[in-house]
């Protein structure tokens, strides 16, 4: 008897403290479900719709879904972000990795330089992008001015108004902007490599090539695999930089799929068929992190 | 226990002292705030009067106070359309054009004014204006004033190279030829033709459906039997695509880099002599003034070329929030009215170079040159109904992406045409 009414007390205790369990995590419960689990169950239940979400809610099933997997329209505009992200994050792995192993030695002013690389990352990316758009522009830019000094061209050049041009130019613009933050990644990576690993690799016989390969990258493993899904995802997502640079043209060129959801949204007005495709979007960026996990996971 | 009796008779007093509040607030006679979002204060040189128009307008009324949120018109009907989820937040009063009207009206956003205006009031406008601004038999905003579109040009430049004002597309791109030159000898095109704005965004949009228009071509159309509305582009959309597109693509009578010229950069190319004609509203004709006064004299107008009307008559000007309080719309209303009314030398119309809504602004002095008899010959042409499509700014959309596809070299003009086709049928769909 004694020990039964001690193990309903235990039980009772353990209850007690599961219950303040719950009430300390609580707010933050409430307010992941507001704020991120509410919008996302509301952006499904739209994705249903056609509706201008005040006076017309239509519903059409599945109608939107069908058509982003049936029209080019959405595919183009994902294998297009698809790409620009590729383009993009391999830039700041190469332009990142170049200026994190060169400030990573010692040399003479290496404060200031890091300093200065970090800039293109503190400057907002609205700054950025009307900077470039005027670099860049057909009539008085200085980009054009420079080249034909140079004798590179005989005639301006539109770069952001040409179908073949307008793409490389914002990806050239999204690597500047973003490639600090990988850099200053790596760079804490290097940083946390221990020097003997290297001493040891050197007595081994190893040379810069294999030291890099068999010291420095999987050093270098665990921060890499944080950034690369960081700056995937936020460049998969990016908008700012590029509807300031083009709107997302000319004609399709760099109608990367942010900017398509957003353009469906708020100037069509139709918010249903934008929610099937944030959906699936979002879908997409979930198995980007699923797949890096997998293929960058540490052994 | 104690402490949680106390939390909560603390937290009842608490909401009790709100509802005393509210009354009091209301019977002390606290002063109506207005919230304009409001695209003519974001641009020069007529901006500053908005804002000095409604400090005139609080100093006469005490009780009044009214903030003026400065945004392009490009962005204000995005913003609107994304705040009526949330109507505590929609401002008082709203700028609008006629081609942003009809999807604001959809959402139900627009008053109707015909409930707050005497017929003193309403016989204050000049002829066709209040239907211009009529959806549905709703008054569904206050004129300001109207930007019927025309062609500006440079009368000095037509005179030198002996050129006739044109009255089809044909003469006129002979004329855009002829002014597209390289002024300095240094082997370049400095000057064009054509100021044409070829941005994929509502300047640019709006200027290609008035050519679409003043060639015969509705683009879309109600049918009253099946009531939905239709695609009308008659046979030969794809033609006219076409010329409009070879105009840059073809005879390079537009500015390099066309997709980058929207109207502020199309409207200082024709001030600073870059370019020699315009299709654009009145307003052109203040940037160019403002920009260089050395212009005086050297502007003229004329009506859009083509058989039919190029244009609607395009009234703008401030819409009542439906969502706003009866005391808010009142005093809405009163601002309006001291708005078009208090100001004899029409100093905002006179430096933004639109032309006044009201019968007695447009007898001013400043409309009666050759800079703007183009407009007032459209005027008294004739212009076109107001289309109340809802779906006009995705409409508007599709033909930016249709042409900024070909100006880019990115598809052909069938190419365009057929996608074009196919997404208006989707658009229609979704609003039919």
């Amino acid at each position: 008897m004694a020990s039964a009414v001690k193990r309903k007390t235990s039980s009772g205790k353990v209850q007690r403290y599961n219950r303040t369990g719950y009430k300390f995590i609580s707010p933050a419960v409430i307010m992941m479900a507001a704020l991120i689990v509410y919008p996302m169950l509301y952006g499904v239940y739209l994705s249903f719709y056609n509706t201008n979400l005040v006076n017309k809610w239509k519903f059409v099933g599945l109608k939107y879904y069908i058509q982003a997997f049936t029209q080019s329209e959405f595919y183009n505009s994902v294998f297009l972000t698809f790409l620009f992200m590729i383009l993009v994050v391999a830039g700041h792995f190469i332009v990142g990795f170049i200026l994190a192993s060169i400030l990573n030695k010692e040399f003479f002013g290496r404060t200031l330089f890091r300093v200065i690389f970090m800039l293109p990352w503190l400057f907002p990316e609205t700054v950025i992008a009307l900077l470039f758009t005027w670099i860049l522009n057909p009539m008085y830019g200085i980009f054009n001015s420079i080249l034909k000094s140079l004798g590179i061209i005989s005639s301006n050049i539109s770069w952001l108004g040409s179908a073949n041009l307008a793409f490389p130019a914002v990806v050239v613009v999204c690597i500047w902007k973003g490639y600090p933050m990988v850099m200053t990644m790596i760079l804490s990576g290097l940083q946390g490599i221990s020097s003997d690993l290297y001493e040891a690799a050197r007595i081994d016989g190893a040379n810069k090539w294999q030291q890099f390969l068999h010291v420095t990258l999987p050093g270098l493993k665990p921060v890499m695999t944080t950034t690369i899904i960081l700056d995937s995802v936020w460049w998969f997502k990016q908008y700012t930089l590029v509807y300031t640079m083009t709107g997302g043209g000319p004609g399709t060129a760099t109608n990367l799929i942010s900017l398509n959801i957003y353009g469906t949204a708020f100037n069509d007005l139709r918010f249903g068929k934008a929610a099937a495709w944030g959906i699936i979007v979002f879908v997409i960026c979930y198995l980007i992190s699923k797949v890096y996990r997998v293929v960058l996971r540490d052994d | 226990m104690m402490k949680k009796k106390i939390a909560v008779m603390m937290a009842g007093a608490m909401a009790l002292s709100t509802l005393p509040l509210g009354v009091c607030a209301e019977e002390s006679g606290e002063k109506v705030e207005l919230t304009i979002m409001c695209a003519y204060a974001s641009e020069d040189p007529h901006g500053q009067y908005v804002y000095q128009y409604a400090e005139e307008f609080m100093a006469e009324n005490p009780n009044v106070s009214v903030e003026v949120q400065a945004i392009s018109s490009n962005d204000i009907y995005t913003k609107l359309a994304a705040m009526v989820t949330s109507p505590d937040d929609l401002p008082t009063l709203f700028f609008t054009s006629v081609d942003q009207a009809p999807t604001l009206y959809d959402l139900g956003l627009m008053e109707d004014l015909n409930g707050y205006l005497d017929d003193e009031t309403l016989a204050m406008f000049a002829e066709g204006i209040t239907d211009a601004c009529t959806l549905d038999g709703t008054l569904a905003f206050y004129p300001i004033d109207v930007q019927p579109s025309a062609i500006l040009y440079r009368t000095d430049r037509f005179e030198e190279a002996g050129l006739e004002v044109p009255t089809t597309w044909d003469e006129f791109l002979e004329c855009a030829k002829a002014l597209t030159l390289d002024s300095d000898g240094d082997g370049e095109i400095d000057q064009w033709g054509f100021s044409m704005v070829g941005s994929n965004n509502s300047s640019g949009q709006s200027r290609f459906m008035s050519y679409l228009w003043s060639n015969g071509c509705d683009i879309i159309a109600y049918d009253e039997d099946n009531e939905e509305w239709v695609p009308a582009l008659g046979d030969n959309f794809t033609d006219l695509m076409t010329f409009w597109t070879d105009m840059n693509n073809v005879h390079g009578v537009v500015p390099t880099g066309i997709t980058e010229v929207d109207y502020a950069t199309a409207a200082n190319y024709f001030a600073m002599g870059y370019t020699s004609m315009m299709l654009t509203g009145s307003n052109a004709i203040g940037v160019a003034y403002a920009n260089n006064p050395e212009l005086e004299g050297k502007i003229g107008s004329f009506p859009i070329p083509g058989e039919s009307a190029g244009t609607m008559l395009n009234a703008e000007g401030y819409a009542v929030c439906s969502y706003a309080s009866d005391e808010e719309k009142a005093a809405a209303v009163e601002f309006l009215k001291f708005f078009s009314t208090h100001d004899s030398d029409l100093m905002f119309w006179q430096s933004s170079g639109k032309i006044p809504a009201t019968v007695e602004g447009e007898k001013a002095e400043y409309i009666t040159g050759d800079d703007y008899k183009g407009y007032l010959d459209t005027i008294a042409n004739g212009c076109l109904e107001p289309v109340n499509f809802a779906g006009i700014s995705g409409l508007k959309s599709i033909l930016g992406d249709a042409y900024a596809a070909v100006f880019s070299g990115e598809k052909t003009n069938e190419e365009a045409v057929a996608t074009f086709e196919s997404a208006l049928d989707e658009l229609l769909e979704d609003y039919n």
